[in-house]
């Protein structure tokens, strides 16, 4: 399990590096000046733009700009944002939090709901149950987050005023608000991740049931629950957990999505900023944590595989 | 069915008191006190630094928390602020009188020393002040006792107050800022509003100044500033009631937003279309080529398609309607004549036609579809136009480097005052001029000259003529107006937009706003 797990780390570690480097390199090959773009019309004048430049270290070669911004990213620090001077790790340590609470309620949505529904629909394929949550699984996976977003904020916000449309409140000023703002984002970005347990845990469970380790339970005259609780489930769950783990970490994609439509004050603000304003540090920071957190996740899924299946850890 | 009736009922009710409300004379309804106001903001504010104009949205912030010595009011004229009068002594010294009643937000007494403190601040390269360099014409301030200061100029400057009413001037504490405050990231100043937080990308939060010198006011307990990253998620919010009032209104919302009860849309003219030549560059040096193609534009239709009909064609000068600078006579000048086109181009030296290119930003849809809209129309009379449309960086870049053949802006002035013209045609400015060499020496000597004259009536003169001289040579050429402005719900009261440029400081306006609800 060590190399195993030493193999894996070291695979994330050129991953997040590659990742690192691909997001430097490219903000600096993408057209146009950030010196430009922030002094604008006013005063564009070749004094301002070469101080201006020096300032923000843009004068020195490439290969020492990205060294050095490496070598403090890897300590945590992204440095200052260009245009508000602000540290950008105090923003991230701000927003962070509130991406994850997004994220973090939509996946306990997705398995405290997505994994019963599955189970009830494999219980009897065909039947009124399976067909009615089958349906809407299809329809919540061929919705991009964005339109149920929108359809949300017009039912919910604008029509019958059950939920703010957008915003945000601190938990610790006003929970009840907080827990009020955080429920049509939360839903909807859950929505996503439903369909895909549901129908993994359905498909998994039917596969297990005609498994003949089930007959046995059941000859033996175990109790119909047992069977389905002890020896079904646990076994179907091996592809769920993959499933949810995939989902975790294409959800951070979607949380920006979902997060701009509910002016959710979390990361996709931060980084919407930073490419308007063509803040090259702000933007590097922002896309570099959203990678990170991606192999993160991967290698947590990594982890748990070799955890669960004895056979992987060999691979 | 009884409840369908009982809403019928109900619905014959209300209708009847609307009508009987709205029969009598209206009454002006006295100001109610309280509330907070939550202000929809188009832009994350990247800093709260009061000399430095990082956009309109984030001046509105501003605007609540410092004033300076005089301010802009409804109607554009220029208003007493921390100075309760001024005058001037020669042509080259002003003396402001401060009032006497005025304290800093925490609790320190205006003085004299602080308008020194902050003008000399704004001058100061380090702060990197947004008016530095339109105020260097500032030479030195001086205490005279403690609430009166000498503003001494290197020469006369007629607009210098145009530049002291903006935003940007703000009057700051000697004592805060030296005591090592960061105006970055706090503010303290004698304004109607306290700064209480900032949470970068959520909220920045002020509440009333209770101490404020204008005793009654505001009505409002506080505002709340809430930035978003969409505009269409922005009305949304204001729809749903998460916001009560909103900045920069998208163009394309506005006759919607016209004709719903519960919304109330404050927009007046604030952004014009223009096209500027690069002169020195051919075909573009030929002044009747310019000339016909200002003939060959339709610019009312522009005016509806662009502006979805919320704007107003220039077809003279740019100077808006309503300044004291204004001049009828220069109207009129380019109407909508295609044979006059046709004619020019051909004394031109194009009978047939030619093809220009013409640079705009894909970033901004104003910019992109008036440049296709020109292209359409100046096919009529045989110009074929060739558009290159990169993003607004690219765009900006090749401006600076006069790397362009014709370029589609939209732009505002930069003062309210008719000075804003030097900025276009002024040889050795630097935003517009410098890079494509344009130079005229009469409109230098003109421009010039009404800078420093103090007498209105002669500046206006002077202008008619600068106008005039400058739609004949036409290194620009002026489109439309179009609408700009704020959209609130119907129960925000005593907010008022201020016309044409003067638009971006309707943010003064909150210190009368009130909630009726």
């Amino acid at each position: 399990m060590g190399g195993y797990l030493i193999r894996r780390l070291l695979a994330a570690l050129a991953l997040a590096l590659a990742v690192a480097t691909v997001v430097f390199l490219l903000l600096r090959l993408v057209p146009g000046d950030v010196v430009t773009v922030m002094l604008g019309e006013s005063d564009p004048s070749p004094e301002k733009v070469t101080a201006l430049r020096h300032q923000l270290g843009l004068d020195r070669p490439l290969l020492v700009q990205y060294a050095t911004w490496l070598g403090r990213a890897v300590r945590g620090d992204f440095g200052d944002a260009f245009l508000s001077g602000r540290r950008i790790s105090t923003d991230l340590a701000a927003r962070i939090p509130r991406s994850l609470e997004l994220g973090g309620i939509a996946l306990v949505l997705a398995v405290l709901l997505g994994i019963p529904l599955g189970a009830l629909s494999a219980r009897r394929p065909g039947g009124a149950l399976d067909l009615l949550v089958g349906g809407v699984a299809v329809l919540g996976l061929t919705l991009p987050s964005f339109v149920i977003g929108m359809l949300f904020v017009l039912l919910f916000g604008l029509v019958l005023h059950w939920f703010p449309a957008t915003g945000f409140v601190d938990f610790s000023t006003d929970p009840v608000g907080h827990l009020r703002h955080v429920v049509l984002p939360a839903v909807t970005l859950a929505l996503t991740i439903i369909p895909v347990v549901m129908r993994m845990t359905r498909a998994s469970m039917l596969d297990t049931l005609h498994q003949d380790y089930v007959r046995t339970a059941r000859s033996k005259g175990l109790a119909e629950r047992t069977v389905i609780g002890k020896h079904v489930l646990r076994n179907s769950l091996i592809p769920v957990i993959t499933v949810i783990g995939l989902q975790a970490g294409t959800l951070l994609g979607r949380i920006v999505l979902i997060e701009y439509i509910f002016n959710w004050p979390g990361l996709s603000s931060l980084l919407l900023t930073g490419v308007n304003q063509r803040d090259y540090p702000l933007v590097q920071a922002v896309v570099l944590v959203i990678a990170v957190a991606f192999v993160l996740i991967n290698l947590l899924v990594d982890v748990a595989y070799g955890l669960v299946d004895p056979r992987i850890r060999v691979a | 069915m009884r409840r369908f009736l009982t809403v019928l009922v109900l619905v014959a009710l209300v209708g009847g008191m609307a009508a009987a409300s709205s029969a009598g004379p209206a009454a002006p309804i006295p100001p109610k006190r309280g509330g907070t106001l939550v202000y929809g903001l188009s832009t994350d504010p990247p800093d709260l630094e009061p000399h430095i104009n990082s956009g309109a949205s984030n001046g509105t912030i501003k605007m609540a928390v410092y004033e300076g010595l005089v301010k802009y009011w409804t109607g554009g004229q220029i208003v007493p602020a921390l100075a309760e009068r001024w005058g001037f002594v020669g042509q080259t010294q002003i003396v402001f009188h401060l009032r006497k009643d005025v304290k800093f937000h925490n609790g320190d007494p205006l003085t004299a020393d602080d308008v020194k403190f902050s003008l000399d601040r704004l001058l100061d390269a380090r702060t990197g002040a947004s008016l530095r360099g339109s105020l260097s014409i500032i030479q030195s301030v001086d205490v005279m006792d403690p609430l009166t200061v000498k503003v001494t100029l290197r020469q006369p400057f007629s607009p210098l107050l145009a530049y002291l009413a903006q935003p940007y001037s703000a009057i700051v504490s000697r004592k805060f800022v030296q005591g090592g405050a960061n105006l970055r990231s706090t503010m303290m100043g004698t304004g109607p509003f306290k700064f209480v937080s900032w949470e970068p990308g959520r909220l920045v939060k002020v509440v009333r100044n209770p101490d404020y010198w204008q005793k009654g006011l505001p009505y409002l307990d506080g505002i709340d500033f809430v930035p978003f990253a969409d505009d269409q998620t922005r009305l949304t919010a204001l729809r749903a009631g998460d916001i009560m009032i909103m900045d920069f209104t998208p163009q394309e919302q506005m006759n919607a937003i016209d004709h719903d009860p519960r919304l109330k849309l404050y927009a007046d003219v604030g952004i014009f279309m223009c096209i500027i030549f690069n002169t020195s560059r051919k075909p573009y040096d030929n002044q009747k080529l310019r000339q016909a193609i200002a003939y060959a534009i339709d610019r009312d239709a522009v005016v509806k398609t662009i502006f979805d009909g919320r704007g107003r064609a220039i077809t003279g000068d740019v100077i808006p309607k309503g300044w004291w600078s204004f001049n009828e006579g220069l109207e009129n000048k380019y109407p909508y004549n295609p044979e006059k086109a046709k004619t020019l181009l051909r004394e031109a030296g194009y009978p047939n036609g030619l093809q220009i290119t013409v640079l705009a930003p894909i970033t901004y849809s104003l910019h992109t579809r008036t440049s296709q809209v020109l292209q359409a129309q100046l096919a009529k009379v045989g110009i074929q136009v060739q558009l290159e449309l990169p993003e607004w960086p690219v765009v900006l870049n090749r401006h600076n480097n006069g790397d362009y053949a014709v370029e589609v802006r939209g732009l505002t002035a930069s003062i309210n005052d008719p000075d804003f013209l030097s900025d276009f045609y002024q040889s050795d400015r630097i935003s517009y001029a410098k890079q494509v060499g344009f130079k005229d020496d009469q409109l230098d000597q003109w421009l010039g000259q009404a800078r420093v004259i103090n007498n209105q009536t002669l500046r206006k003169s002077l202008y008619a003529k600068i106008g005039d001289r400058a739609l004949d040579l036409a290194p620009w050429i002026y489109i439309a107006w179009g609408d700009q402005g704020e959209a609130a719900r119907s129960y925000v009261k005593g907010y008022t937009h201020w016309p044409g440029p003067l638009g971006r400081y309707s943010g003064y306006s909150l210190l009368e706003t009130w909630l009726d609800r």
